[in-house]
């Protein structure tokens, strides 16, 4: 036993001037958020959804205020008129410009599609992350309070909320929001579930790190992802509802026009001027279309698997 | 010289369901200041736990029992878990197996390190960066104003450690817990990081208990030895103690179990396997199955500690 054999290096002050061979590694500067975009940017349909996502938003901001045309004001000289220079995408049954109106429309799904989904985002990545951080009892109380949320159906909650809330659209998006965070909340939950079983959280813990720091610091930026890929998919769903809402006449009050009122109005007139439904469905759809696109696209990006 | 560590009668109890699993049975040891304990064993035997008790970082399934749990004249036991968090990091910090899933990928390596400053108010904001910079340094990392500011997938996994380190001893701890710190890391990297441990528990005078399961590691860095076995203390030593009249049928089972340069003839093994901690044999010495110097009476008494030096102490009927 005497005897003992040590492979390692008893020389102890080699810690200052470590070998060049770990340092030869060239890395280039990029940043977490660089590196996402890089991926992003491979898938070309995401990227030229995004691309006409940032132009509709621009388009909602900017065409209210250059537009020749308001959307209450009544022509009862051009009712009904078909695609002209003058009106783009011709008129309605109340003389009003198409395009204005589907603006309009397109603004107010934005506003409510992008609201919705930040009040699902603070209610549920909250209730999610709260349960699955601190677990046990308060994660049982919570989850069953989700599990209620998410078996009642939510299109009829949101109903129920506009009648008693009111039909602007800050109710709207209200009623949207506090009616669809319960997946959000399951998705956060799961998130902080499986992150906290990393390594680097006991690590901070070990250092003095304390709960709030840990969640805000550590848990949650690791969480992202999944959220936002969950978002992008939730806002044109928020859309979709809204849309749903005014196609029963629930939705936003009028004359401000909104989607699915304009496909709700042309639909009376789908034979005889086929533009008025046609218009809106068309941006409709491809609005829907580029968010999940841009969806599939975060979702690619954040995949870790992926090479970067 | 004085403790800086004493920890009497330590268990660590996990409740399952209807089973109790007991990770660390009844145990004392005791840590002097400037000095390295090693603490090895096989996987399951305890000693990750045990020093993740000490520190308190143990699941909330997990029940930490001790008679004290003494640091620097202050126990443990008895503190909040708010003054819990202000020890540590700032007086006894912990570095981890995995340097790749141990740093949190989303923020730069200089804010991740200088930020424990920042949580125990020891340095404002410029200072902290001056110093996180200074301590990159130390550890050996070429280049730290830029490496400052790069996130870790830019690091490999020795500098991730070395990265961990510095954010270990930022805080100047007096005691250093690495937990098999260079398990996952390739046999060059690793004699750099432990030379590199080394150094900076001489030059900070802290003390250090290395946890690892490579024998080799654990010796060329000890002052003492900690030997576990089914969350016990089977033997206790000096390092020249350890390698010269290790007694115990374990301690002498794994020597004999390591692996020598121009060795002829065949490795030998511990024939059968670590013991189920969750039907353990309380009765006799949790070893018996495998021993091979089992008598009768192992296997109904619990063995008692001999004190075979003032410094040199097992668990085991043989010596009495």
């Amino acid at each position: 036993m005497g005897e003992f054999t040590i492979p390692v290096n008893k020389n102890i002050d080699s810690g200052g001037k470590p070998p060049s061979a770990e340092h030869s590694d060239k890395t280039t500067r990029r940043s977490y958020f660089g590196v996402l975009w890089r991926r992003f940017k491979r898938n070309k349909i995401s990227l030229i959804s995004l691309y006409f996502i940032v132009f509709l938003i621009a388009l909602a901001i900017v065409g209210p205020l250059i537009l020749p045309f308001d959307y209450k004001t009544m022509d009862y000289t051009a009712l009904y008129q078909k695609p002209s220079l003058k009106h783009w995408m011709g008129t309605d049954d109340g003389g009003r410009d198409m395009l204005t109106l589907i603006i309009y429309g397109l603004r107010n799904a934005l506003i409510v599609g992008f609201g919705a989904g930040l009040v699902e985002i603070l209610i549920g990545v909250t209730i999610g992350a709260l349960a699955g951080y601190f677990g046990g009892r308060l994660d049982n109380i919570l989850m069953r309070f989700v599990d209620i949320m998410f078996a009642l159906p939510s299109f009829l909650l949101s109903l129920m909320l506009v009648v008693v809330l009111g039909r602007n659209l800050f109710t709207i998006l209200l009623a949207i929001g506090l009616t669809s965070w319960a997946g959000m909340a399951r998705l956060a939950r799961a998130q902080v579930l499986s992150i906290k079983q990393v390594d680097y959280i006991e690590a901070a813990r070990s250092l003095g790190a304390s709960n709030s720091v840990i969640i805000f610091r550590y848990v949650l930026p690791n969480a992202v992802g999944p959220i936002f890929v969950s978002l992008s998919f939730n806002i044109p769903g928020a859309m979709m509802v809204e849309s749903g809402l005014s196609l029963i006449g629930l939705g936003i009050m009028p004359p401000m026009p909104s989607w699915g009122a304009l496909i709700n109005i042309g639909s009376r007139f789908i034979l005889s001027t086929p533009h008025l439904i046609l218009y809106p469905a068309i941006t409709f759809a491809l609005t829907i279309l580029a968010f999940t696109f841009v969806g599939d696209g975060l979702r690619d990006a954040f995949d870790a698997k992926q090479s970067d | 010289m004085t403790n800086i560590l004493d920890v009497q009668a330590l268990k660590t109890e996990f409740r399952r369901k209807n089973t109790l699993i007991r990770a660390v049975n009844n145990i004392s040891f005791t840590i002097k200041k400037g000095s390295v304990l090693s603490i090895v064993g096989e996987s399951g035997s305890g000693k990750s736990v045990t020093m993740h008790s000490v520190l308190r970082l143990i699941p909330s399934t997990g029940k930490i029992v001790a008679e004290k749990i003494n640091f620097m004249g202050r126990d443990l036991m008895r503190l909040t878990e708010k003054e819990m968090r202000k020890i540590r990091g700032d007086q006894i910090s912990m570095i981890f197996q995995d340097p790749m899933s141990s740093l949190n990928p989303t923020i730069k390596i200089g804010r991740q390190i200088s930020e424990v400053l920042l949580w125990h108010h020891k340095a404002n904001p410029k200072e902290a960066k001056e110093r996180t910079i200074r301590m990159l340094h130390e550890v050996g990392i070429a280049s730290p104003i830029e490496r400052y500011n790069q996130y870790p997938f830019e690091f490999s996994g020795g500098m991730r450690q070395r990265v961990m380190i510095a954010m270990a001893l930022i805080g100047e701890p007096r005691l250093l817990i690495a937990d098999e710190p260079t398990t996952s890391l390739d046999v060059t990297v690793q004699a750099q990081i432990l030379a590199l441990i080394k150094k900076m528990q001489e030059q900070n005078k802290m003390s250090v208990v290395l946890i690892t399961h490579n024998l080799a590691v654990a010796t060329m860095m000890a002052d003492e030895m900690i030997v576990m076995y089914a969350g016990q203390i089977v033997e206790q030593a000096t390092k020249a103690e350890f390698l010269n009249r290790a007694s115990h049928p374990y301690t002498v089972a794994l020597l004999g179990s390591t692996p020598k340069l121009n060795m002829k003839e065949r490795l030998q093994s511990i024939p059968g396997q670590p013991p189920d901690l969750k039907n353990i044999n309380l009765e006799g010495c949790p070893f018996v199955d495998r021993c091979s110097a089992k008598m009768e009476r192992c296997s109904r008494e619990e063995p008692p500690a001999v004190q075979l030096s003032p410094t040199h102490r097992i668990r085991c009927w043989l010596y009495t």
